[in-house]
């Protein structure tokens, strides 16, 4: 027997059963299409109900649409216009997407980004396991030790970048003179390099692992027991036990920070603005695209230019995205699939 | 029947969003219209005018009874995008400080010349190098009421101790007297705290004339930049940082916000007027002033020159009394200044005031200031063009690249970021 909201009908008055529809499940089809195309009769407490709906949710709905949505559908348009905030925008068309392949600022921020999600991204995901690994095992204290490796990711990027920028000083900076006490005579000049820059803001980023490590915790302790116990008893080590078990059952959680920190890898700004300036960094070496951005738009009055690089930025970030979600299937496993 | 009131209701609703959004532009009178009755007049200035302001205040009130002036204090670090957004949502000050040529290029700033002629706002004294910032197309937008410069300060002492002559206040330095000069007033010391530094080197764009490297009519990097006298002069200022005898970033990064010619720990220094020579007097140091160094012999001095541009906005609802408040800053404004320890814009009432005092270096410091002339417009924030040119001098200083490289390297960088400045400016 199968129900539907009142009709029950007995499979086996549906007739034969093939690839071909059968003609009572036909009609049965035709019945639940009827049902759902034709609305109930709204009555006066229904519709009032509804009014009252949309007028509780109103506030968030004109917000949605005054502060989202028209914003963005405005920067769509703004794009393709020359407008510096003092003189009405002039219509360009794909004049400011043009003006990219000319623009040198452009390619060094596409290139500063992609060095830095390359080599943050990958960094910061295994430094995240890592430290999760460490922060599940069974020792006293470890509520201490979670808090305490915990604690710098809640502080803000900006005062974090500004600690920073005085311990990678290149001549007074802690760093160096711990490399130069261990016998390092000439160590980098970090930030003041062009090639030591990037490495320099990653090794920053380090500090903050801990809330990544968080979210791999909750997903290790989110893998039954038993399925160790049964691992322990078929003979597995700790390496088969990892790669067989913790490691295909943390996938997921592994999407998730690997779609998370792209996304943040390509928004980088507050650190490269107080590491570098608004000019990035010696010689552009800092100049992270959301950064470039920001100086065309509110340092050269290049708002229609800015809004255009912005969406260039949204539309790689979404193919990127999409890539990583079409081929997850291929690398995520999720426990239900079994 | 109650059906009927919705649309109305709604197209009320409608009326009043949009007259709350709209841009209130109709309510500025004609050029020249004095308001009738009550006027107040909107500031947004800096912080850190303590003594000054109140001063203009009361006495632009005096003179105009039915005026009330209300003073908003901005950060100067956000007073730039504060009126950009202000302009954009139509809604800018009466009154404010003209820091973005494009304002005025956009129209969103009152010409003053008529007020000039009718209050005769006498110009022809003031530090022409300031002044020539509030001129574009043959229209004047703005007065001021201090004169900010920047100059070569000396320690006579030390000079006197090494024998040397003190450089003159009229007849600037080449690049190469200075850095020799420099060169023998360093002491060495292996500790920071006994060192002194015989002079200062740095990028030149916030202290010597553009034209050593732009063209006359802005729109020109390549060539000049790195023509053979500034490959020259970036070679010397990088060699006095790697000689130790001008302080490294380094130097500066240890010492923190200290003043090293106050603290004697440097012999000549390139700084503005306003805040050094009360910092020195009140350090008892015996100092001079004179013109920066130039490039090569023959160069005209060049004194980099500002001042608290004051202007007009267009869409002030009282423009002729707005007017009437710049001319007293660029005239009265000026004898409060000089009253208030500060030097004034106007060189004349700075005599007639006697700002100078018994200071020879005070004097100095007026001569110096009289030096000064035009100088050549940009289009964009010298800062927002000139960020290759620091990256470089880094470089040169760390030996990684020569002058010729570094130069020949961030001349096209800045040409094309003028270019782009130009092209956003023609759009205006």
């Amino acid at each position: 027997m199968a129900g539907d909201r009142g009709v029950d009908v007995n499979l086996e008055d549906l007739g034969a059963v093939g690839t071909a529809e059968p003609p009572a499940m036909a009609e049965l089809q035709k019945t639940r299409r009827r049902r759902r195309g034709r609305r109930p009769p709204k009555g006066r407490i229904a519709k009032k109900e509804q009014r009252a709906g949309f007028l509780f949710a109103s506030p968030w709905l004109l917000g949605t649409v005054l502060f989202v949505l028209g914003p963005i559908l405005a920067s769509v348009l703004l794009s393709a216009t020359n407008w510096n905030l003092l003189t009405s925008a002039k219509w360009v068309g794909l004049e400011n997407y043009r003006d990219m392949i000319q623009d040198r600022n452009f390619y060094q921020s596409i290139k500063v980004t992609l060095f830095y999600t390359m080599l943050a991204v990958p960094l910061y995901q295994v430094a995240g396991l890592l430290l999760a690994l460490l922060l599940n095992q069974r020792v006293r204290g470890m509520y201490l030790f979670r808090t305490i490796l915990f604690l710098p990711s809640v502080l803000s990027g900006v005062a974090v970048a500004a600690l920073w920028v005085s311990l990678l000083n290149p001549d007074l900076g802690a760093v160096n003179q711990v490399l130069r006490s261990i016998g390092i005579d000439d160590p980098p000049r970090w930030l003041a390099s062009p090639s030591w820059a990037i490495p320099a803001v990653v090794l920053m980023g380090l500090w903050g692992v801990g809330g990544g490590a968080i979210i791999y915790l909750a997903g290790l302790q989110n893998i039954p027991p038993s399925l160790y116990a049964a691992a322990r008893i078929d003979g597995a080590g700790t390496w088969q036990t990892f790669w067989q078990i913790t490691f295909p059952l943390l996938t997921p959680t592994l999407l998730f920070t690997l779609l998370i920190g792209l996304i943040g890898a390509f928004q980088v700004f507050d650190t490269a603005f107080v590491l570098g300036g608004s000019r990035g960094g010696t010689r552009g070496s800092l100049l992270f695209y959301v950064l470039n951005i920001w100086n065309e738009g509110f340092r050269n009055g290049r708002f229609g230019y800015a809004s255009a690089l912005a969406w260039v930025l949204v539309v790689a970030a979404a193919v990127v995205i999409v890539l990583i979600f079409v081929t997850s299937s291929r690398w995520v496993y999720y426990e239900s699939e079994s | 029947m109650k059906h009927r009131w919705r649309p109305l209701v709604f197209l009320a609703v409608l009326a009043l969003l949009a007259a709350a959004c709209s841009k209130d532009e109709g309510t500025s009178q004609a050029d020249g219209q004095s308001s009738q009755g009550k006027v107040t007049l909107e500031l947004w200035v800096f912080e850190g005018e303590d003594t000054f302001l109140p001063n203009l205040k009361a006495g632009f009130e005096a003179e105009h009874p039915n005026v009330t002036v209300n003073i908003t204090l901005i950060p100067e670090e956000s007073y730039v995008t504060k009126i950009d957004t202000a302009l954009a949502a139509g809604k800018p000050p009466d009154i404010g400080y003209m820091y973005e040529p494009r304002w005025m290029k956009a129209g969103k700033v009152l010409p003053l010349d008529d007020v000039i002629a009718s209050e005769h706002v006498d110009t022809a004294d003031y530090n022409q190098s300031a002044f020539s910032y509030c001129h574009l197309d043959g229209k004047t937008y703005c007065l001021g009421s201090y004169n900010g410069a920047i100059m070569l300060f000396y320690n006579k002492t030390m000079f006197d101790e090494a024998g040397l002559p003190y450089p003159s206040a009229t007849v600037p330095m080449t690049i190469d007297q200075y850095a020799a000069t420099a060169a023998q007033l360093t002491t060495r010391s292996d500790d920071r705290a006994d060192y002194v530094w015989g002079g200062y080197a740095d990028v030149t764009t916030w202290w010597l004339d553009w034209r050593i490297m732009f063209s006359e009519d802005g729109r020109q990097v390549e060539g000049l930049l790195n023509d053979a006298p500034t490959i020259h002069l970036y070679d010397v200022l990088a060699k006095m940082v790697r000689d130790g005898t001008s302080p490294s970033e380094a130097d500066f990064q240890f010492f923190g916000d200290t003043d090293l010619l106050v603290t004697g720990q440097m012999a000549m220094n390139i700084g503005e007027n306003v805040g050094t020579p009360p910092a020195l007097d009140k350090a008892g140091v015996d100092w001079g002033a004179a013109p920066v160094p130039v490039e090569q012999a023959g160069d005209q001095p060049w004194v980099s020159s500002w001042s608290d541009f004051w202007g007009a906005f267009a869409s002030s609802a009282h423009p002729q009394e707005a007017k009437e408040f710049i001319a007293y800053v660029g005239s009265e404004g000026n004898r409060l200044r000089a009253e208030a320890g500060n030097l004034p814009l106007n060189t004349k009432v700075a005599e007639e005031e006697n700002w100078v005092g018994d200071s020879p270096g005070r004097a100095e410091v007026l001569d110096v200031v009289k030096l000064a002339r035009p100088g050549i417009f940009l289009p964009a924030n010298i800062f927002s063009l000139d960020s290759p040119l620091w990256d470089d001098f880094s470089l040169i200083i760390e030996g990684d690249l020569t002058a010729q490289q570094a130069l020949d390297d961030a001349a096209p960088a800045m040409q094309e970021s003028l270019d782009r400045a130009w092209e956003s400016w023609e759009q205006i």
